[in-house]
């Protein structure tokens, strides 16, 4: 961390980075949050251990746009967002100078973030300045999903829709998600209207499906939707069961290299599917 | 009846399901940890927080999804407007600053020229029995917006928690009426009066605020909040609907649908313009309707001071943390005309 | 109990006129002793049943107030809708809604209508009114810009406009085009060149956002003072009520306390 901080601080000295994005802690209240670091000011409150949890890299598309040149500091999920976010050309990689640090997990509600047992990798892929200990990746193992699985559809859906019925709709995960970038989201389309606006069960059910299905392939398992959701919605359950389809399917875990364009985006001959040959009846 | 009444702990019970006999009885429940309203189920145990719900009552007098009007998906025209229905209903432990909210909701929807007739009926065939607030809870801050957490305003009867029991009083005809039972027995005590704290969140006034319109602070705000739409829900006093008509399998309903001025969506119109597309727009408006708009239009702030926004938000950025920034920075401007008064405690 | 307000009456759609390219008039009917007693720069809100509704100017009035115009684009879902309608269709309306034009205060005064596109809609029952009320006003002129010739609206008004000799018309596109002769040049533009004064004068001006805004401009460089440009601001609106929220400029309600503003009432961004 020392180092990270010693290099950021000679990054903005020398004009290499107009600010920089990382975790401060508010000493009165020892509590972290996302902030920007700028030229004029010491580093001191800036920190990074188990209480960052938020994933900078949603903030990064404002930066960018008022600032010619961000340092961002990365942990291993929030890295392979950032994949997504360059492999779609939302954000020019030469705008960025990304600063990874060795992920030791990130604890939420007083327990490990339940994101952090699947951990693709602690390392972001996308990286100009490595810090701390890069782990080994390890195989993936979706025991909540697999739970999941084991149930039989009327349950599955019981236990579901007791949640989306909770649903307020109010979309803090959709604008939390840095994937989340429609010009016009589809819940938001009146024509043709896909999801009715109201909160109630049916439409509710519609928007967390679509929103995964979305994600499919792109999502790199932040975890930032389930954080934030008021209503606590098990939102990642949804996003694991897609990573766990494309990682089974295509042997792809999101983000986690550079330039890979997402399975669902491309047309490949050598996909499992048979649609292209005209196989499916 | 101008005197307090006591009821003892174990009545209060016998004195409630007394009345679901007549009434839709609705209650606090503690569900996962939060307090929120529902209908007394007779037997069950009765408790009441110390102070603020979490769940606002908005949803009990403007419904969230209302159906206003049924047709038949497959005519032209077969629109047919829903009558308000619904037995009298008594509402037992809302607090003062509920009261605040439902009296700004009647200036939206009843002092128009229009008046909501729905709205007005689920007024009218409802008792409000409100509970004084005995603690402020770690968010509250209705002293700083002109309230006081053991007032009676408003209420149609009150009550207090006293260490062996409660004490109520009616205060309109309709209270006095629902107060009359057996259990309520005629005594000398009164309440606890107490000293509440003031100074969490103290805000400029209207004007001050119409000034901040072009501020560049509208811009840091926003980047702080996510400009999802939960404490928009969440608030009392924010009633923003959109019209919108829903089919399923063959039966349509026209439907009033909770909105919110912080979702893109609120302000685009069709073909694509949209007057609030950022979020500092956005956040602007919400910020600027609470503490001054509201005021201009109808004489009250429309922050309440429950803090309910703060609870929800995603971020734990408090809106009225936002307020009291914005605060500072009047002064900050207007430097040297005044001292600084409570500082906000978080910003 | 009355019905709450938002739900509408149904009305016949009595004839069907085809505008331009994207525009459609309809003469609308109340049913039964229905009335639509519409003031000058009013607005209705319209339903196409399952699709919801919109609001919409009211460009016409009947004088028994039984039959009124809307005129309407097809931008979105509903206005879509509205366009596959056929005469004898019944649609919902409710309103007349919001403020008017304050004709009677304009007495004696000339007046300029200056319109862009679909924006001449609200303000041709100024003119009706006007025409109808000669000798209480003074010089009307107009001035109508269209983005091209297939986009003017209200031909045969036009006509009739361009002969009556108290009016005096300016048409104009704003691109030039095969086949168009005459005034080619935006809004904005032409009403500077024509350096329309404002003593003893009143101007009307509606259109698109960015047209209203310069030719508010335009206005002001000709030392128009702004209570004397009055505007409509048909947006933003949905309940019509002042109820819904979403049409606030500041704590004003365009649908309450507008949709008609003079310059002097509105803070400069609202435009």
């Amino acid at each position: 961390m020392k180092e990270m901080r010693k290099k950021i601080e000679e990054l903005l000295k020398n004009g290499e980075i107009d600010v920089a994005l990382g975790y401060r802690e508010n000493p009165a209240t020892g509590e972290v949050k996302a902030d920007v670091f700028r030229k004029d000011e010491t580093l001191d409150d800036m920190v990074f251990d188990e209480r960052c949890v938020q994933n900078l890299v949603n903030y990064l598309p404002t930066l960018v746009a008022r600032y010619k040149k961000v340092g961002i500091v990365l942990k291993g999920c929030d890295g392979r967002s950032l994949v997504t976010q360059l492999v779609e050309h939302r954000i020019n990689k030469s705008q960025i100078v990304a600063l990874g640090i060795g992920c030791e997990g990130v604890r939420l509600d007083g327990k490990e973030a339940d994101k952090c047992g699947d951990c693709a990798t602690n390392m972001t892929p996308i990286v100009d300045y490595e810090f701390g200990e890069k782990k080994q990746k390890k195989d993936p193992v979706f025991s909540k999903v697999k739970e999941i699985e084991r149930m039989s559809p009327a349950e599955r859906w019981k236990f579901f829709a007791d949640y989306f019925a909770r649903c307020e709709r109010c979309y803090a995960c959709r604008q939390i998600c840095p994937s989340c970038y429609c010009e016009i989201c589809v819940a938001d389309q009146q024509e043709p209207k896909w999801i009715e606006p109201s909160a109630k069960l049916s439409a509710n059910t519609m928007w967390h499906l679509i929103r995964a299905y979305h994600l499919a392939g792109r999502c790199a398992d932040c975890g930032e939707c389930e954080r934030v959701c008021p209503q606590e919605i098990p939102m990642r359950l949804l996003n694991n069961a897609l990573e766990k389809a494309v990682h089974e399917l295509f042997g792809v875990r999101p983000g986690t290299v550079p330039e890979e364009v997402p399975p669902l985006v491309v047309l490949n001959k050598e996909d499992p599917d048979t649609i292209l040959e005209g196989k499916n009846e | 009846m101008n005197k307090w009444y006591k009821m003892k702990h174990a009545d209060m019970q016998k004195f409630v399901s007394a009345l679901t006999e007549k009434w839709e009885v609705w209650v606090p429940y503690r569900i996962d940890g939060k307090w929120e309203f529902g209908i007394y189920d007779t037997g069950r145990d009765l408790d009441f927080p110390e102070s603020v719900i979490h769940v606002s009552l908005k949803n009990l007098f403007f419904p969230k999804r209302r159906p206003i009007a049924t047709y038949d998906e497959n005519s032209k025209w077969s629109l047919k407007p829903v009558e308000p229905e619904g037995k009298p209903r008594i509402v037992i432990g809302l607090h003062p600053c509920d009261v605040a909210g439902i009296e700004y909701m009647d200036k939206v929807f009843l002092q128009s020229e229009h008046k909501d007739v729905m709205y007005a009926s689920e007024r009218k065939r409802t008792v409000l029995i409100g509970m004084l607030c005995s603690e402020m809870a770690d968010n509250c801050h209705c002293t700083d917006r002109g309230l006081t957490p053991d007032a009676t305003r408003g209420m149609d009867a009150a009550f207090a928690r006293i260490t062996d029991g409660y004490l109520l009083k009616g205060l309109t005809d309709k209270g006095k009426q629902v107060l009359r039972s057996e259990y309520l027995k005629k005594v000398d005590e009164v309440p606890d009066k107490k000293d509440w704290p003031a100074g969490r969140y103290v805000i400029a006034s209207p004007e001050e605020f119409m000034e901040m319109y072009d501020d560049k602070i509208w811009h840091e705000m926003s980047d702080i909040c996510l400009t999802c739409g939960i404490c928009t829900y969440a608030c009392p006093t924010c009633v923003c609907f959109l019209v919108t008509d829903e089919n399923f399998k063959g039966k349509g309903e026209r439907v009033t649908v909770w909105d919110s001025c912080q979702l893109q969506s609120y302000s685009r119109m069709a073909g694509g313009h949209n007057t609030r597309k950022t979020p500092a727009s956005r956040v602007r408006n919400r910020t600027l309707d609470k503490f001054a708009y509201s005021h201009l239009r109808y004489g009250q702030i429309s922050c309440t001071g429950c803090g309910r926004c703060v609870m929800v938000c995603p971020l734990k950025r408090s809106f009225p943390q936002l307020g009291a920034r914005l605060t500072e920075r009047i002064k900050d401007k207007k430097k040297g005309k005044s001292k600084s008064g409570a500082r906000s405690k978080e910003a | 109990m009355a019905a709450i307000e938002l739900v509408p009456k149904p009305v016949t759609i009595k004839r069907i006129i085809e505008e331009s390219r994207d525009v459609k008039s309809y003469v609308l009917q109340m049913s039964g002793s229905g009335k639509m007693p519409a003031r000058p720069g009013q607005f209705v809100e319209v339903s196409v049943q399952g699709y919801g509704e919109a609001t919409f100017a009211v460009t016409r009035i009947s004088k028994d107030n039984q039959e009124f115009n809307i005129s309407v684009k097809r931008i979105g879902h509903l206005t879509k809708m509205l366009h596959r309608a056929a005469p004898g269709d019944i649609i919902g309306v409710r309103g007349p809604y919001g403020n008017s034009f304050p004709v009677d205060e304009w007495k004696g005064k000339d007046i300029v209508v200056i319109g862009g596109g679909i924006g001449l809609a609200p303000l041709r029952p100024v003119i009706d009114y006007v025409l109808e009320h000669r000798k209480d006003y003074g010089k009307l002129e107009i001035v109508f810009g269209a983005r091209a010739p297939d986009d003017i609206l209200y031909k045969e008004d036009l006509r009739i406009w361009e002969d009556d000799k108290g009016i005096s018309l300016y048409k104009t596109i704003d691109v030039p085009f095969e086949g168009w002769s005459g005034r080619v040049g935006v809004v904005p533009i032409v009403v500077k060149d024509l350096a329309l004064k404002p003593d003893g004068k009143i101007s009307i001006v509606c259109g698109p956002p960015i047209m209203i805004k310069f030719t508010a401009a335009a206005l002001r460089e000709l030392r128009w003072p702004n209570d004397k440009i009055f505007t409509t601001l048909e947006m933003k609106m949905q309940c019509g009520i002042g109820q819904c929220g979403r049409c606030n400029i500041g704590e004003k309600f365009i649908c309450k306390d507008g949709p008609v503003f003079s310059l002097d009432q509105i803070p400069e961004h609202a435009l």
